[in-house]
């Protein structure tokens, strides 16, 4: 047996080259674990440690009964990944372009296309498509068929997808969302608080294909949904006043319409709706004139309608009776020691009673009426009915209208204003003021929300009727609603608003439009705002139209009038309205009824 | 005898130590299974509750893609359409069609007082109502 030898110089370098790589490990050792351990800890942390956010769903909005009118629901955004596609799937395609809705030949260029021109601070002049977006959302039930092909790249996402069930019924009362999931005007935007709810998160690990392991979820915090909110809207009165809409664009082409429906007593808004008019699922799709609140936005001369501040200012204050007469016949009256020009009437009148100034409403009859409650009183008259200032519908953002100081007037604003010229005023504003003689003399605030609600259906908060101030005595007020039913009379402006056994009370307005600065003869707003039965009021409605197109002018009594006769038909049916029955033919019914049977 | 009794104690000490040792090894090897066992139950009960959260998630998904799609169906607009596809004789009542019961306080007061003698008052006032706006043939 032999012994090997080994020379002691390589016995040397064999020993060096091991330390050299011993040193080499405890270097690396030392760099990892001490020098850069902080760094990489968080690194590794990084990769495994998830922070996972749950999305709150945000709440419903319900109408007065309980229907949907917004909800949210799940979709899947699909898309695909052209460097997993395997072409042995391409003939699936025409089944995938068919469930997502798009062209074939898009399709296929959404899987071909692997590349997409760059200039990245590599120097890179090509980077690799990852994800192409077939669809932006699709159901969960067309995803599962999307899903069943098995086709290699093609996945999706889950979102919430705000969905609005009724289309445009509603819509300006609604608002929707945006692509961002910012909300836009309507209860949306102003209830946004208490529907978003709270989202949760929490914190997990991940294995190597990223998939969650579960046991080693450690903090979580759940999330909260929004709560629902239950609006004073009707669904079926909104159908109906957005019916009516329909076919009064359909017959006059107006620029704009409102129409507006309330309880009188509450102010609750049981329909409201303009036009033109926009569908919140697909918002985009529509002009941005399209989005607004016209009922809320838009200023107009309210006209004639406004005689009823100047009449029940000059009641209210004792001035005059029902039966004072005013000569309306002259052309210039006496005011603050000079003489005032009157506004003409359209037919000549003579010397008529405050009761035919209203129900035939007058101009130089309630230019005189208002000369005689003088600047102040009529000024603070009209702010009382709530012109001037914003109404306290909160969904959008209301304007206050246009109501001078008296210090601003100048010589004729005296005998204009009565007749509803030098002032501007929103719908809500005109229907509001009318809703003061249904009220009995007191303003109601309007109210479009009745009360947010949990997931069980308790109440959160309440929006109870809130009453704003009276206006005129309850005497004075029933007194108006008399004359305002001659309105809707054989003789009155308004004969086409009558309802055989229900007594309608109303005023019409027909303003001229200002152009360039000078009344247009051509260009007019109509308006009919009245409620009944005129003893009992039970709803007031308001209808606005805006330039409608017919030959000839297109008087408030004319063009607004019928169409308030026709939502209030179907309005008494759909409520039971009942008709105001005298009581002593009630009695003399049931006398009879009894001597029948016994 | 001095020798046989210390072999005997020494024989003893080992027995002992051993049988301590094989204790201590008996003990980690039952806790360390145990350990594992608790570990592999704890993750299994995981699983079970993500897979149920995701059950849940699931049917939460499903309920709202159906509350959606009644409030679709309860619409004025579809449920119209429904009808005129459908050839349906259905249309919202006229007033000549519908008997309004006078809301007096009169009526309210025998309500509360003769409820069987109101009820035949109100079906007579309706019939009433109803005969007197038939014209008359003759």
């Amino acid at each position: 047996m032999s012994k090997a030898f080994i020379a002691s110089w390589r016995l040397g370098l064999v020993g060096i080259a091991v330390l050299v790589a011993f040193t080499c490990i405890f270097g690396r050792l030392y760099y990892l674990h001490i020098w850069e351990s902080k760094e990489l800890l968080r690194l590794a942390e990084n990769s495994r440690r998830k922070l996972e956010t749950k999305h709150s769903r945000r709440g419903n909005i319900l109408d007065a009964r309980g229907n949907l009118l917004a909800s949210t629901r799940t979709a899947m955004e699909v898309g695909v990944d052209p460097q997993a596609v395997d072409p042995k799937d391409l003939p699936k395609l025409p089944l995938l372009a068919y469930y997502t809705g798009i062209s074939l030949e898009e399709l296929e260029k959404r899987f071909k296309n692997k590349t997409y021109p760059t200039r990245d601070s590599y120097g890179r002049q090509v980077r690799l498509v990852r994800w192409s977006k077939i669809s932006e959302r699709v159901s969960e039930d067309t995803y599962g068929k999307i899903m069943a092909l098995q086709i290699a790249g093609v996945y999706g996402n889950r979102k919430y997808e705000r969905i609005y069930p009724g289309r445009e019924l509603a819509a300006h009362v609604t608002g929707f969302l945006n692509k961002e999931g910012q909300s836009v005007g309507g209860v949306e935007s102003y209830l946004d608080f208490y529907l978003r709810g709270q989202d949760g998160w929490r914190e997990t690990e991940m294995d190597g294909h990223r998939q969650e392991m579960a046991r080693f979820r450690t903090r979580e915090v759940e999330a909260v949904d929004g709560f629902h909110v239950e609006t004073t809207i009707d669904m079926v009165v909104q159908n109906i006043i957005e019916e009516e809409i329909s076919s009064l664009v359909e017959q006059y082409n107006p620029k704009s319409a409102t129409i507006i429906a309330s309880e009188p007593s509450t102010g609750f808004i049981l329909g409201l709706a303009n036009y033109p008019n926009f569908d919140p699922n697909a918002f985009w799709l529509y002009p941005v004139d399209s989005h607004r609140n016209r009922a809320a936005t838009d200023i107009l001369e309210p006209g004639s309608t406004f005689k009823i501040v100047a009449a029940s200012g000059a009641l209210n204050e004792g001035l005059v009776n029902p039966n004072s007469l005013f000569d309306c016949s002259v052309s210039e009256a006496a005011y603050g020691g000079r003489l005032v020009n009157l506004p003409g009437d359209s037919t000549p009148r003579g010397t008529l009673t405050v009761h035919d100034i209203v129900s035939k409403s007058s101009n130089r009859g309630a230019a005189q009426l208002g000369m005689l409650l003088g600047a102040d009183k009529l000024y603070n008259y009209a702010r009382a009915f709530g012109f001037g200032e914003k109404s306290g519908f909160n969904l959008c953002s209301e304007t206050r209208g246009m109501l001078h100081e008296v210090a601003d007037w100048d010589g004729l604003t005296i005998s204009r204003l009565p007749i509803g010229h030098a002032v501007g005023a929103t719908p809500l504003q005109i229907h509001y003021a009318m809703s003061v003689m249904a009220n009995d003399g007191v303003l109601m605030t309007p109210r479009v929300v009745r009360r947010v609600l949990d997931h069980e259906g308790r109440t959160v908060v309440s929006f109870s009727p809130r009453a704003k101030r009276r206006v005129v005595s309850a005497s004075t007020a029933q007194t108006m609603a008399r004359f305002l039913a001659d309105v809707a009379k054989t003789g009155g402006t308004a004969p086409r608003a009558a309802i055989a056994g229900y007594e309608v009370a109303g005023k019409t307005g027909t303003s001229q439009k200002i152009i360039d600065g000078k009344y247009s003869h051509s260009r007019h707003v109509a308006t009919f705002s009245g409620f009944f039965p005129a003893s009992r009021p039970q709803l007031v409605i308001t209808v606005i139209v805006d330039e409608p197109q017919l030959p000839g002018i297109g008087y408030g009594g004319r063009v607004a009038a019928p169409v308030f006769k026709e939502i209030a038909l179907q309005l008494i049916q759909y409520l039971a309205i009942q008709p105001p029955t005298p009581l002593g033919e009630t009695l003399a019914l049931m006398e009879e009824s009894h001597a029948r049977n016994y | 005898m001095n020798l046989d009794n210390t072999s005997a104690r020494t024989n003893s000490f080992t027995r002992k130590a051993l049988l301590l040792i094989m204790a201590i090894l008996l003990v980690s090897a039952i806790g360390g299974l145990s350990l594992v066992w608790l570990r592999q139950e704890s993750s299994l009960q995981a699983l079970r509750g993500q897979s149920h959260e995701k059950e849940i998630a699931r049917l939460e998904r499903r309920l709202h893609q159906l509350d959606a799609k009644i409030a679709s169906v309860h619409q004025p607009e579809f449920l119209k359409e429904l009808v005129r596809q459908r050839g349906l004789p259905l249309v919202a009542p006229r007033g000549n069609q519908t008997v309004h019961l006078p809301a007096i306080p009169e009526r309210e007061r025998i309500v509360s007082k003769e409820s069987v003698e109101t009820l035949f008052s109100s079906y007579d006032l309706a019939l009433f109502s109803i005969e007197s706006r038939i014209p008359e043939t003759e």
